[in-house]
C-alpha cells in the first residue's frame, strides 16, 4: 500500500515535470511566422506583474506588483505599486523615473544600456525577440508554452545577464514570464497577469501627469 | 581682581564646555549590559527604499540588510527593477564587496559605501575604549577612530539610537540620522555627508 502510494506520489510528479519539459521546436519557421503575425497585430498590452528578485547568495526573494503598459511603436510605462510606488516610462527616446523622492527624465540614446532594455522589452512583449540583433536565440516549446533562450551579444547586456529567458503561452503568444539571469547568480522573474491585448491605452498613460 | 580673572575663565570654559566627558575607559561590558542602543546592530534583517543623491545625480532603489550569521551582515543595493548594484558584507573587523558594477568599481565609491553602511550594519565592539558625554536630552559615547572619533548618540535611556557622527568634536563629516514613524514603527535613516554633496536615505518597507 505504502509502495504504492509512493509510486502514486513519485508519477504524479514525473508527470508534472513532463508537462513543463521543453524540448527545441518541431517547426521553428512556423514559430517565427506565427511571431511576425501576432508582432504585426499587437497594438498595444495592458497587464499586471508580480517581480521576484532572487538573491541567490542570501537565499532572499524580494517581491514586488505593479501594471504594465505598452503601447506602438514603443511607448513602455512600468509602474510598481506595491510594497513601493516607482515608475518608469519609456516613450519617444526618453525614459522618466519617478520616484519617492524626485521625477527624473534622460535621454534613451545617451545612456545605451536603457536603449537596450527597452528594445528588449518592446521586442519581447510584442513577438519581436526572434529578430533582435543583441541576442542570440534559441526556441524550445512544451506543451502549452514555446520558451526562448536569449544570451545577450551587445556589450551593455553582456556584462549583467548570462541569459534572459521569455516564456510565451501558445494560445495567444503573449509573454507569461521573463527570466533574468544575472552573472552573479541572482535573477529577476517578471510573471505576467490580467493581459488585456489591444485594449485602448490612451497616449497620456505614458506620461508621468497620468 | 586675580581671583575674579580666574572666575571669568572658570566661566567661560564651563560655557564653552557642551557637557562633561563623566567615563573614560574600557568597562564596555557595564555600557553594554546597560545600553544596548549603542552594541546593537543599527539594522539588522531589514529592508528599505533607497534615494542616493550625489552632487546633482539621483539614483533611488532598494536596499536589502540581511544578518547571516551572529557576526556577519550582508547589504544588497538594486534599482526597483530588480538590477542589482552592490552586495557588500560585513563583519566585526572587516568588509568585502561580493559584487559591484563595473562603474560602481572605484576605490573611493566602494571605500564610501563600506565606511556609510558600515556603521548600519556593524555595532562598535563591545571591548572598545570610550568616553560618555551627558546632556539632558540624551547620552553620547565617543570611540576613538584612526582619525577623530565615531559620536553614537541615544535617548537619556540609552535604549535608542538617534545619531551616529564621524569627525571631530568641533566638526563632523558623518552625520546618521535615525527617526522613527511612531504609527507604523518602521524607521527612516539619513546619512548626510558633510563636506561632499553626497546623501543617502533609507525609509523601511514592511514586507516585500
Amino acid at each position: 500500500m505504502k509502495n504504492s502510494l509512493l509510486l502514486f506520489l513519485v508519477s504524479f510528479a514525473f508527470a508534472g515535470t513532463y508537462a513543463q519539459s521543453f524540448a527545441p521546436v518541431k517547426d521553428e519557421a512556423a514559430v517565427r511566422k506565427r511571431f511576425a503575425e501576432v508582432s504585426q497585430a499587437t497594438k498595444s498590452i495592458r497587464s499586471d506583474f508580480t517581480q521576484e528578485k532572487n538573491l541567490s547568495m542570501l537565499a532572499e526573494k524580494v517581491i514586488s506588483k505593479g501594471v504594465f503598459y505598452f503601447k506602438k511603436p514603443n511607448m513602455v510605462r512600468l509602474e510598481y505599486t506595491s510594497p513601493f510606488k516607482y515608475l518608469l516610462i519609456m516613450s519617444n527616446g526618453k525614459a522618466t523615473i519617478k520616484d519617492d523622492a524626485k521625477t527624473t527624465q534622460m535621454d534613451m540614446h545617451k545612456i545605451k544600456i536603457f536603449q537596450q532594455v527597452n528594445g528588449l522589452i518592446v521586442d519581447c512583449v510584442q513577438g519581436s525577440a526572434l529578430n533582435n540583433s543583441n541576442f542570440q536565440v534559441k526556441i524550445y516549446e512544451s506543451a502549452s508554452q514555446i520558451r526562448m533562450d536569449m544570451k545577450p551579444l551587445a556589450k551593455g547586456l553582456k556584462e549583467f545577464f548570462s541569459d534572459i529567458i521569455i516564456f510565451i503561452d501558445k494560445t495567444d503568444y503573449s509573454v507569461n514570464k521573463m527570466q533574468m539571469n544575472e552573472l552573479s547568480g541572482d535573477n529577476t522573474v517578471i510573471t505576467f497577469s490580467n493581459k488585456k491585448i489591444n485594449g485602448d491605452i490612451p497616449d497620456a498613460v505614458f506620461t508621468v501627469a497620468h | 581682581m586675580a581671583i575674579s580673572r580666574t572666575l571669568c575663565s572658570l566661566l567661560l570654559i564651563s560655557l564653552l564646555l557642551p557637557g562633561c566627558y563623566v567615563a573614560k575607559g574600557t568597562k564596555a561590558l557595564d555600557i553594554f549590559t546597560n545600553c544596548p542602543a549603542v552594541f546593537t546592530t543599527p539594522v539588522g534583517t531589514a529592508r528599505f527604499t533607497t534615494q542616493i543623491d550625489f552632487y546633482k545625480k539621483h539614483l533611488s532603489g532598494l536596499m536589502v540588510f540581511k544578518a547571516t550569521d551572529d557576526t556577519t551582515e550582508r547589504v544588497v543595493f538594486m534599482t526597483e527593477t530588480g538590477f542589482k548594484f552592490f552586495d557588500l558584507e560585513f563583519t566585526p573587523h572587516s568588509s568585502s564587496v561580493k559584487y559591484i558594477i563595473p562603474s560602481l568599481n572605484k576605490k573611493i565609491i566602494v571605500k564610501t559605501l563600506t565606511r556609510d553602511l558600515g556603521y548600519l550594519a556593524m555595532a562598535p565592539p563591545e571591548n572598545s575604549a570610550h568616553d560618555q558625554l551627558k546632556s539632558d536630552s540624551n547620552m553620547t559615547f565617543r570611540f576613538p577612530r584612526s582619525r577623530g572619533f565615531d559620536y553614537y548618540t541615544t535617548d537619556k535611556q540609552c535604549k535608542v539610537l538617534q545619531r551616529i557622527a564621524s569627525g571631530t568634536d568641533s566638526k563632523k563629516n558623518l552625520l546618521i540620522d535615525f527617526s522613527n514613524d511612531g504609527d507604523s514603527g518602521l524607521g527612516t535613516i539619513n546619512i548626510a555627508h558633510q563636506n561632499i554633496r553626497l546623501t543617502i536615505f533609507l525609509r523601511q518597507i514592511s514586507t516585500l
